[in-house]
């Protein structure tokens, strides 16, 4: 298997950054304005993949669990800051709601799919659970941002709807399950989307990798199904988990909404 | 909390209790006192007008009163209170309150489907699921609001004719009104909350709807058979800036302003 696989050298990753000379020669001809995007956005991947590289190497290397899942909470942590990070609406619990949901979504999927599915031993071995993590992060951390927004937005935009049914003496839950539902819906199109034209539009970066790495086709495919179903499902609970903690957060048991508690973010 | 409201219906015996009872409420809106100290009882069959200049609270009122809004403490920390049918707001479900206490939004809100859609919906909520649609009780009181003329008329068509199957988003803005009072009666509320509920109206259908609620106030309530007394139990809070409505529709005033007199 490995006997395919070609190692890059130094020289071989700047001939290929060559390619970004096009980009910035477009960007100069077109007079786009986007050089120095293109070449701090350039720097700053290239930095931080190799610093990544290193640390993952440090890490694989003590294979300590502690040194592992504390990377893990931290890599967990970011996801969770970063979804909040685009919501246009914040309320004072929305970070730790974030940082619950996925933190539980990722670490309910990752042990199904490590324990059960792989049958990894032990489960927190480094080489299956970070490559596995950061894709369940990535996408997680789409779901429940896409999410958060559109639940926030909407109760603020319908709120005279979701008020009339109250006073007409819904729950709150029933106030909401309308503005819930089409929360997650928007959050989850993305996932749908992708799975719908999976191996039709798009290779995704996994298998191309395993097949670039020397495994054939029908091997990586496999690998790339049970992706997917970990990745749908990581979405699904995050999503679905910061929604209700932020209907909770934003009705009390009054059965009375508190769109005071949404600050807009200027 | 709870202690003060035990020891108040230790005071008052059970039938004298008034049917809505206000106290003490406040109300804050950033850093304003949009009123103080608010106190107020309404009996059963009570016909207060809320009065007050634009901006006096009055809409702050009724969704206070509707439970829509927490009660805030007053601006020395006191807690202010609202009690019904001899229970505390705080011992009542809400959505069991909010169904004999309703309010009507000035300009009310429906899905986007037809009007009999919108008020069938009503039963879905869990609250209301005793209770079914009655067509027929929605159909008498439409017809209480056709205008006299057409309701002559040989055909037998008046000016509401398809109005359950017409389009609840493409209603005007006083037949939205229309079906917001027909949505909540469904209900058999003992108290209405009422923000200008003729606003968009004419004056003819404005008479109609008068009457319609007048009507309504003495209906006996079905869960009611044989009431001993004919008196009316059925209450509403009226907020109007048409004092010739006030004088029609209530007995009692409640005015903001002067309530609020700093």
């Amino acid at each position: 298997m490995e006997t395919n696989y070609i190692f890059l050298s130094g020289g071989q990753l700047l001939f290929a950054s060559l390619l970004m000379a096009v980009n910035i020669g477009l960007s100069l001809v077109l007079k786009l304005g986007l050089v120095k995007q293109w070449s701090i956005a350039s720097l700053r991947m290239v930095g931080q993949l190799l610093l990544v590289g290193f640390l993952l190497d440090w890490v694989f290397a003590l294979n300590n669990p502690f040194w592992i899942l504390g990377v893990a909470v931290f890599m967990a942590t970011v996801a969770a800051i970063t979804a909040v990070g685009r919501t246009g609406k914040r309320f004072s619990t929305i970070y730790l709601n974030s940082f619950v949901s996925i933190l539980g979504a990722a670490f309910f999927v990752m042990f199904f799919a490590l324990s059960g599915i792989l049958q990894i031993d032990p489960w927190y071995s480094p080489q299956y659970l970070f490559p596995l993590l950061g894709m369940v992060l990535g996408n997680t951390l789409n779901g429940i941002s896409l999410a958060l927004e559109r639940f926030m937005e909407s109760l603020s935009v319908r709120r005279k709807e979701v008020e009339m049914l109250l006073s007409l003496g819904a729950t709150s839950w029933e106030a909401a399950h309308e503005l819930i539902r089409d929360a997650l819906r928007t959050s989850l199109i993305p996932t749908l989307n992708s799975m719908m034209v999976m191996g039709i539009v798009s290779l995704p970066g996994m298998m191309t990798g395993q097949i670039l790495a020397g495994v054939s086709p029908g091997e990586a495919v496999r690998y790339q199904i049970i992706m997917i179903f970990i990745i749908a499902s990581a979405a699904a609970l995050g999503s679905t988990s910061v929604v209700v903690l932020a209907f909770r957060a934003l009705f009390n048991k009054r059965h009375q909404l508190l769109l005071e508690r949404l600050q807009t973010v200027t | 909390m709870l202690h003060s409201t035990d020891i108040s219906t230790g005071r008052t015996s059970q039938k004298s209790e008034p049917l809505l009872s206000v106290d003490n409420l406040c109300r804050q809106v950033s850093a304003n006192w949009i009123w103080n100290n608010i106190s107020f009882d309404l009996a059963a069959g009570d016909r207060l007008a809320l009065t007050g200049s634009s901006g006096s609270g009055k809409s702050l009122l009724l969704r206070t009163l509707s439970g829509l809004d927490v009660i805030a403490s007053g601006p020395s920390g006191e807690n202010g209170s609202i009690r019904f049918a001899g229970k505390s707001l705080h011992e009542w479900e809400m959505p069991q309150y909010r169904s004999k206490v309703c309010y009507i939004q000035q300009h009310p809100t429906f899905f986007d489907e037809t009007v009999e859609a919108n008020l069938k919906r009503v039963f879905r909520l869990k609250a209301h699921q005793n209770i079914k649609y009655d067509r027929e009780k929605i159909l008498s009181r439409l017809q209480q609001l056709a205008p006299p003329n057409t309701a002559s008329d040989s055909s037998g068509t008046n000016d509401y004719d398809g109005f359950l199957e017409r389009p609840a988003k493409e209603l005007s803005g006083g037949e939205a009104q229309i079906a917001a009072l027909l949505r909540v009666l469904q209900l058999e509320p003992q108290v209405l909350l009422l923000d200008e509920p003729t606003s968009s109206m004419d004056v003819e259908l404005t008479k109609l709807f008068e009457k319609l609620l007048e009507k309504w106030q003495r209906e006996i309530p079905e869960n009611q058979t044989n009431s001993p007394n004919s008196t009316p139990q059925r209450a509403w809070i009226w907020v109007s800036h048409n004092p010739e409505q006030l004088r029609r529709m209530c007995s009692k005033t409640f005015c903001l302003d002067r309530e609020n007199g700093n």
